[in-house]
């Protein structure tokens, strides 16, 4: 029989978040969504600057499929990352969802191109129409990016599509 | 210490360690952080930096990315559990994952994560799973197989004052009565031990 010992740690995170001063939660999540704003600019700059680097990783030929698959996958993370904190959620799920699928091809597995060139026109598209583009139709491609993540990782539980799109691209 | 109580919380003094391989996402994690009023924040690009800093300084709160330079997130979580000095080791830790899916889910509770948060983070999410962490704290196991925060989190509703999300998460207002009050017969009828014959 495995032994199992208990202990009861000292919550410490407790004990110091409850030291006198401090914010509000309200006041700090507004601070902290005053300071992503303020970094906007600067992070649809950095994003626009990975986008044109994962339409050049797409084109490179002669590397590795393990470097291509590392670097698709390093880029759509940035890239999801930037627009999310830029408020451009529907560029961030097809972002993410392309992240997935680099993730879900493994080591040891080949890239489905077709996937990965319909995932960046995507997000190439949806950056150049940013702010114009219906609702319907960020549904539609989110939706068509769904399905294909479904087809390799059947678990995988994305964002109702079009959800993203009520707070604006 | 919930998002909508208002109770102000503070974490000027806290030491926070972000982990990511990504600049981008540390530099986000560290806007929202700060934002939050931290101001003592570390940032690790690798696990072997991680485990540098777990060495130096005790940490009030631990978030970490899927994704290290040298390696999986979930990596220096198990090792973090297992083999870093204390208090270091309790330390809740917060996983940032784009990937929510089930198993996913399951690798991050059984490196020992306290709680996972869904990629692009966002600073209400953030804030009401660091508050959540502060309220809940969890006994810590060391078994042969898992060394982390009980897995077994008994459900007893949502935290106090937040409305629940699951379907069946009852409303934080009671509604009227649904029907006539029971008898007190009807009561004792629900206490009263019976005899049983076997």
């Amino acid at each position: 029989m495995t032994d199992v010992k208990f202990t009861k740690p000292e919550n410490r995170l407790a004990a110091t978040l409850r030291r006198p001063g401090g914010l509000s939660p309200a006041e700090a999540v507004r601070q902290a969504s005053s300071r992503l704003k303020a970094g906007k600019a600067q992070y649809e700059m950095r994003m626009d600057g990975a986008i044109c680097e994962l339409c050049k990783a797409e084109c490179t030929a002669g590397v590795s499929p393990d470097s291509r698959r590392e670097r698709l996958s390093r880029l759509a993370n940035d890239i999801s990352e930037l627009a999310g904190a830029s408020g451009l959620d529907g560029l961030s799920e097809a972002a993410r969802s392309l992240h997935l699928l680099a993730e879900a091809a493994g080591s040891d597995d080949l890239l489905d191109d077709a996937a990965v060139k319909v995932h960046i026109a995507s997000i190439r598209l949806l950056r150049e129409q940013c702010g114009a583009i219906a609702r319907e139709d960020m549904h539609t491609l989110l939706s068509g990016l769904n399905r294909l993540i479904d087809a390799r990782m059947p678990d995988v539980d994305l964002p109702e599509a079009g959800h993203c799109s009520k707070r604006g691209n | 210490m919930s998002t909508e109580t208002g109770r102000n919380f503070n974490l000027a003094e806290a030491s926070l360690l972000l982990a990511a391989q990504s600049p981008a996402s540390l530099e986000i994690l560290s806007e929202i952080t700060g934002g939050f009023g931290a101001r003592h924040i570390h940032t690790a690009s690798s696990i072997e930096d991680a485990r540098r800093t777990i060495g130096i300084e005790e940490q009030h709160l631990i978030i970490v990315d899927g994704r290290l330079e040298d390696g999986a997130g979930l990596d220096f979580v198990a090792w973090l559990r297992r083999e870093a000095p204390e208090p270091n080791r309790y330390a809740p830790v917060i996983f940032a994952s784009s990937n929510y899916t089930k198993e996913s889910f399951e690798m991050a509770r059984d490196a020992g994560v306290n709680f996972m948060v869904a990629k692009p983070v966002k600073p209400d999410a953030l804030l009401k799973r660091i508050l959540w962490l502060a309220d809940n704290p969890r006994r810590f196991v060391e078994a042969g197989t898992y060394c982390g925060p009980d897995r077994r989190v008994r459900f007893e509703g949502p935290p106090a004052g937040l409305p629940g999300r699951r379907k069946e998460d009852l409303p934080v207002k009671l509604g009227a009565p649904a029907g006539d009050n029971l008898s007190q017969d009807a009561i004792d009828a629900f206490l009263k031990p019976q005899k049983m014959t076997l």
